[in-house]
């Protein structure tokens, strides 16, 4: 009887031991500022990061606002999608770079301001 | 204050739309961000099918879920009479796992910039935001394949509501708006484990740790506009309402919804959720209860209506539409995918395999812990990631760096879910719990 009752509590301490060993690891990375994101540094250079975006995304849409069809340059891929999400709906790109007017481009440059580095390049095609 | 003010709009926009689904049950509040998410959703499809804007579809449900909610709430107030109290544990429970679990909303001071959140989720809600005629066109343009038009639409579809009611397109209010919906997801996750405990302390504490936990599954990527715990997070809790102890008619139709909105999340949470669906209707039949699971058929009809709708506009899945690889290549990826996922993973699925063979007589007797069934979910969910690598198009070993530690989320949550309700019944039950007592469902969801 004693055995038993003995056999039970073991049992119930075992699981609740080593759930609790599972679980704890988790509950600490959750509990972690830096891995969130919320520290002094995560938060300045996200900021930075989205004063670029903004800027480059301020260029792309006085481009599009003249009216000219245009087509989105073939460079880095993360600049080619940007120039997509920042045009639309706005936006009149284009398939094929034959009809465009513009080829729009991201790249080191200033011949149409400078974001921090980055400027947005246009090419007449057309 | 603008996110709280963000969070409330949601919350009182889904109160009434939750109730209409839920009914009277402390997930009503918690789930309140979900519903208003659930009926952007469907005002979206409907937009996209009609090729309207969102404001005729929004009012419409609107209207329809108050109709809705009048007619639950005389048929309820009729059967009771007066007799509807709340679980003093109840009212601990949201209290307790909110306030713990908001602890990694610390996240929301970083600016909207990753990369999924701006290509993907926000992306599409510009799209519906700008019409169902301008979002349809998108959906179908090649050049805008890289942000996955296939995706199923709650997360923007909030966001365009949001953006609807604002009238400015603002990528601030996008972020917020998605780990708002996250975090509600999180909370009812932890006040479902917490309504598997009697006690009143002990439940809410570890369903505010399986809170945190998921926070640290996902890291940042809880707060910056992606969805990965938002569809883990609500799939979890249908898993759980459905497959931990013996579900009640109410309890299945509270799963339903959270599995509809993790099906319209994501498209890991659309497999995730038919699998849990299927599972549980299995486990009904087997039980001879199969009449009892009808609003589990709305799992499938919901993910099904998005597919076509998808398909018939013109969207294409990347995974599904690059040809047919080999048995080899599926063979060999596959056995890529499972040495990644890790020893960690292996040793999670071992403890909750243990407990599941040394609790089984709790499980016969009608304790509710997660049993044979709930296992085999976690074996689907963890078949189905890896089957979603061995078919992939991309280079392997790329595909799984910049994307595993968040596809991994969903089963990696139902384990630990799984571990924290052993966790729960090994500290809560006094006596005979563990080991074969007599003890009823949680009342919880049952009324």
């Amino acid at each position: 009887m004693i055995a038993e009752m003995f056999r039970k509590q073991l049992l119930r301490w075992v699981i609740a031991a080593v759930a609790l060993g599972c679980l704890a690891p988790w509950v600490v990375r959750g509990l972690d500022v830096e891995r969130l994101g919320g520290t002094e540094a995560a938060i300045a250079g996200s900021m930075v990061v989205k004063e670029r975006l903004d800027c480059i995304e301020a260029m792309v849409r006085s481009v599009v606002s003249s009216g000219d069809e245009f087509y989105v340059g073939t460079g880095e891929e993360f600049w080619r999608q940007r120039i997509l999400e920042f045009a639309f709906p706005d936006g009149r790109a284009v398939r094929d770079r034959s009809e465009a007017d513009l080829l729009l481009s991201v790249g080191p440059s200033s011949d149409h301001g400078n974001c921090g580095g980055l400027s947005l390049i246009v090419e007449q095609v057309r | 204050m603008r996110a709280l003010s963000i969070a409330a709009l949601l919350g009182i926009a889904g109160l009434v739309p939750a109730f209409a689904s839920l009914g009277f049950s402390s997930l009503t509040i918690t789930a309140a961000p979900l519903a208003a998410g659930l009926m952007a959703a469907l005002a979206v499809m409907l937009s996209l099918a009609a090729g309207t804007g969102l404001e005729f579809p929004l009012l419409l449900l609107a209207a329809l879920s108050l109709a809705l909610a009048s007619v639950r709430l005389r048929v309820r107030w009729r059967c009771l009479r007066g007799t509807w109290r709340i679980r003093p544990s109840s009212l601990i429970a949201v209290p307790v796992v909110g306030v713990i679990t908001s602890f990694p909303l610390i996240g929301l001071k970083r600016a909207p910039i990753d990369w999924d959140a701006l290509s993907i989720w926000f992306f599409h809600a510009k799209w519906f935001f700008a019409g169902g005629t301008r979002a349809a066109e998108a959906m179908a343009d090649p050049l805008l394949a890289f942000a996955h038009p296939d995706y199923p639409p709650l997360a923007s579809a909030a966001v365009a509501a949001l953006w609807t009611i604002t009238g400015e397109p603002e990528l601030r209010a996008a972020q917020v708006v998605i780990a708002v919906l996250t975090y509600s997801a999180v909370v009812s996750l932890g006040v479902g484990i917490a309504a598997v405990s009697k006690s009143r302390w002990i439940g809410p504490l570890v369903g505010g740790m399986v809170g945190l936990a998921a926070y640290g599954l996902v890291g940042g990527n809880g707060t910056n506009g992606y969805v990965d715990l938002l569809w883990s997070a609500s799939a979890c809790t249908g898993a759980l309402l459905l497959l931990v102890g013996s579900p009640s008619e109410k309890r299945i139709a509270a799963s339903a919804f959270f599995l509809i909105v993790a099906a319209l999340t994501k498209n890991e949470g659309l497999v995730s959720s038919i699998a849990v669906a299927a599972i549980a209707f299995g486990r009904l039949s087997f039980q001879k209860r199969t009449n009892k699971g009808w609003p589990l058929a709305l799992v499938p009809a919901a993910a099904g209506a998005w597919l076509v709708l998808s398909r018939v506009l013109g969207a294409r899945s990347d995974l599904l539409e690059s040809g047919t690889p080999s048995l080899g290549r599926i063979v060999s990826r596959a056995v890529g995918a499972l040495g990644a996922l890790g020893l960690g993973v292996l040793l999670l699925m071992a403890a909750l395999a243990g407990f599941t063979l040394m609790g089984m007589r709790a499980a016969r007797s009608g304790t509710p812990v997660p049993g044979s069934s709930y296992l085999l979910c976690v074996f689907a969910w963890f078949a189905s990631l890896v089957a979603a690598y061995a078919i992939s198009p991309y280079d392997l070993t790329y595909h799984l760096a910049t994307s595993l530690p968040r596809t991994r989320t969903g089963p990696l949550l139902l384990l630990l879910t799984g571990i924290a309700i052993w966790l729960v019944t090994a500290i809560s039950q006094p006596t005979g719990g563990l080991t074969g007592g007599r003890h009823p469902a949680p009342e919880h969801h049952q009324r």
